[in-house]
Order: structure tokens, then C-alpha cells, then sequence
């Protein structure tokens, strides 16, 4: 099996519907089309949808209103769904930033704008 | 250190435009834009939250912020909704923001930028205490609209 | 093996294992290679230019010169060989900015761009990518394994 066939149900957090957008493009092209995607506007969306579907990947953006990244990576891996894959996609990544991401969990963190050969090559990489 | 200002916030611009939207964009003088021009068109603010004292507006022709919205959906022009073009430049303004302090801030210290707004910073009565504008970057489209983003930074 | 060889504007599509793709000296042209490896169909394609409107008559006898006539019918191309879209993954090179007299046209930059909107635009997009520089590159692409090899004189040569 791929590393791409074993997700399936993906959900994608971020208040913009332009980024949401651009990250359901991008992971379609890397290699996760034909996945059953659902969007949520901010952390506490995110969390409802959570509790409704099983989901294989949460890709999220950190600076939005309500419930913020930061808030949904540390609700998430002190739940139940803490097995979940959280990549991060932010504007506001440096060094300092992906250490602080990497020690609450983060499984990938990239830099705003994405693209689906950065998308595609550090999913493959990581599988490995 | 201005003048690193001002070549980091042109970098992250071009770079911006090009990645997201596909869109060449050629730099220009000051003398290319007017208050009053950019004040009749689209025009989003971003606030700094960490470290204080810095903003970002980004303001641009309706045109071409049609234009380039419509490059990143992958629609026409004439599909676009008002509500599409304003939620792309937020999304702009907030990616070069981001690209822009990444590379003008110490690695080892975080930032937080704050949620992109309507209209702009560059009023008098909006503008932070103790701030202005320190950098304008003002640009041409290969379709002649332009594009202007403006840095707020602390007086010295 | 049987190497095809494809000039400006060409576009090649094949399923025979034993076929090889090739292309040579894509300066501020763009290459992009298509491959299905469920089916092993490759394709290759060397564009010159965005748009077809500057010269349309030369997009009819040559349509892989432009972006916008090329793509859609390397695409049309593949899915009679019996490719969908979601199949295939999509490699772009080439774009170089290679000097004109005046250095006023960065026509390498600029056909990147219009290449990926193009794509983006029938929501595909590269996964891999070996553009810009300054340097000319010649590109291969095995119908067997999908491997694609790039080129450049007195640079060597390496996969992509």
C-alpha cells in the first residue's frame, strides 16, 4: 500500500476559504486525490468534526479567531484522536516556531504559500 | 537596515504573487502610486501582535485582485464573487506578512501576526502610537494594475 | 531502447516499454513529463511559449509551442492511452533565464508561471520540480520506469 492510500478522510482547518482551497488543491496533486475531505473554519469547528467522523490527517493553519492552532494540536493529542497526523500550515513558522510545534505534536510543518511538490516530498519522506 | 527592509518585504511580494497566484509582478518608484489612488481600491490591513509595533496593508487595483483570485480558484474573472476577492487578499497580505518576518526576525524568537482587516492602517487615526510608514513597495502587473504594500514600523 | 526525440513545440505519448522520451536544450522553454505508472504511459512535451494568440496559426501546426494549445492535448493525448488525470504525476523543468540583448523579457520565469496556472487551472500541478538558473537542460523520460533524467552541459546529469 502507498504511503498515500492509508488516509483516507482528511480535515482541513483554517478561517480562509482562499487557503482552504489552496490546501485541498495542493494534496490532491501530491498524491491524495479521490479522499473524502471536510473544512472547518477554526479550532472548535475543527473539534466538532472530530467527534462526528473518523479522520486519517488534520492539516491545520495556527492564527485563526476562536480557537487557534496552537489550541486544536494540544486539545487533539491529549484526546482520544491523538493517533491523528497533524501537519501545520502557517504563516508564522520559523525555527522557533516548529520547535515549539514539534514538541506539542506537530507531524509536518510548512510554510505558507504551500506547494504539492513540497506537500508530495516531505510525505514521502516521512514515510519512509 | 532600511534598505534590508524594504528588499525583504520586495522578495516576499514577488515571491508571494508568483507561488499563490502565478502573477509577475515588476517593481516601481513612489512616484508610481498616491494616497488617493490606493485609498479607491481593495485594500487590507495587518497588525503585528508580536513583536509590537509593525503592520502591514497591502492595497490593490480592483483588476487585478480579480485577477489574481481568480488564478488561485483555477475560475474565470467573471465568476468571482466580492467576498472571494476579499478573502484572497486577506490571504495574500497574511502569506507575505509571514514570508516577510520570517526573514527579517531572529530565527530563535517567535512572531504572531494578528488577523487581516478591512481598509487601511495608513490613516492618521489608525496608525499605532509611535509608528509609520517605514517601507512602500509599490508594483506593476504584466496587465499595468498595481499592487503597493506598505510596512508600519516603530519611530525611531 | 527506442529514443523518441521531440523539438520545440513536440509532444510524444507513448505506452512501449521501450520507448525513452527525450527532448534537448530546454532553455527558457518548458518541459513537462506526464507519467502513469498503473498503465506505464508516459508523456513528454517542450513548450516555448504562454500563449497561442500571438501566432495562432503556427499553434495549429505546432500546438505543443504554446502553453495554452500544448496542455490540453498532451492531457487529450494521454487519456486515449487510456490515463485519467488522477493517475498520472506530472514533472516540470526548463524555465531558464537565459539573457536577451535588452534583459528586459524574463520569458524563462514567465513561462513557469503561465505553465503551473495552466495546470493549477485543470487542478494539476507538478510534484516535482528542476526550473529557473540560467543553464539549458536536456530531459529524458523512460515509458518502462516513469524515471526522468535531467542534463546539463558541463553540470552532469541527475534524476528529478
Amino acid at each position: 500500500m502507498s504511503e498515500f492510500e492509508t488516509v483516507n478522510n482528511i480535515l482541513i482547518v483554517d478561517d480562509s476559504s482562499t487557503a482552504r482551497f489552496i490546501i485541498r488543491q495542493c494534496f490532491e496533486i501530491a498524491g491524495f486525490r479521490g479522499k473524502n475531505y471536510v473544512e472547518a473554519k477554526n479550532g472548535l469547528e475543527a473539534l466538532e468534526s472530530l467527534e462526528k467522523e473518523k479522520f486519517d490527517l488534520i492539516v491545520t493553519d495556527l492564527n485563526m479567531p476562536g480557537m487557534d492552532g496552537i489550541g486544536l494540536l494540544s486539545s487533539v493529542k491529549a484526546s482520544r484522536h491523538s493517533e491523528i497526523p497533524v501537519i501545520v500550515i502557517t504563516s508564522t513558522s520559523n525555527q522557533a516556531k516548529n520547535d515549539e510545534l514539534k514538541k506539542l505534536g506537530a507531524f509536518l510543518i510548512f510554510n505558507k504559500p504551500i506547494s504539492p511538490a513540497g506537500i508530495h516530498q516531505a510525505w514521502e519522506t516521512s514515510k519512509k | 537596515m532600511g534598505s534590508d527592509r524594504e528588499t525583504i518585504l520586495k522578495k516576499a511580494v514577488m515571491d508571494t504573487l508568483e507561488s499563490m497566484a502565478f502573477v509577475s509582478l515588476t517593481e516601481k518608484t513612489t512616484a508610481f502610486f498616491s494616497d488617493e489612488m490606493l485609498s479607491s481600491g481593495p485594500q487590507r490591513s495587518l497588525p503585528v501582535i508580536k513583536p509590537e509595533g509593525y503592520g502591514f496593508v497591502i492595497s490593490m487595483s480592483s483588476a487585478l485582485i480579480r485577477e489574481t483570485a481568480a488564478n488561485i480558484l483555477g475560475i474565470g474573472p467573471e465568476e468571482m464573487t466580492a467576498e472571494n476577492e476579499t478573502d484572497a487578499l486577506s490571504e495574500i497580505l497574511n502569506t507575505i506578512a509571514g514570508n516577510f518576518m520570517r526573514e527579517y526576525i531572529s530565527p530563535d524568537t517567535t512572531y504572531e501576526l494578528g488577523l487581516p482587516e478591512a481598509g487601511s492602517l495608513s490613516s492618521k487615526e489608525r496608525l499605532p502610537e509611535g509608528s509609520k510608514i517605514v517601507v512602500d513597495c509599490p508594483f506593476e502587473s504584466e496587465t499595468g494594475e498595481y499592487l503597493v504594500v506598505q510596512l508600519l514600523g516603530k519611530l525611531n | 531502447m527506442n529514443t523518441v526525440i521531440i523539438g520545440i513545440g513536440g509532444i510524444a505519448v507513448s505506452n512501449m516499454p521501450t520507448d525513452l522520451l527525450k527532448t534537448l536544450a530546454l532553455g527558457s522553454c518548458v518541459g513537462l513529463t506526464f507519467y502513469s505508472a498503473k498503465i506505464k504511459v508516459a508523456g513528454l512535451i517542450h513548450i516555448a511559449l504562454p500563449e497561442s494568440k500571438t501566432n495562432p496559426e503556427l499553434a495549429i501546426e505546432r500546438p505543443g509551442y504554446y502553453a495554452d494549445t500544448g496542455i490540453p492535448l498532451i492531457l487529450k493525448e494521454m487519456q486515449k492511452l487510456g490515463c485519467s488525470p488522477s493517475d498520472f504525476v506530472i514533472k516540470i523543468m526548463g524555465g531558464a533565464n537565459i539573457m536577451d540583448p535588452d534583459n528586459r523579457f524574463d520569458i524563462g520565469t514567465r513561462n513557469v508561471l503561465a505553465v503551473k496556472k495552466l495546470l493549477w487551472r485543470f487542478r494539476l500541478g507538478a510534484i516535482a520540480e528542476d526550473v529557473g538558473g540560467t543553464v539549458g537542460r536536456t530531459v529524458s523520460i523512460s515509458v518502462e520506469t516513469g524515471k526522468v533524467l535531467i542534463s546539463s552541459a558541463g553540470v552532469g546529469e541527475w534524476e528529478l
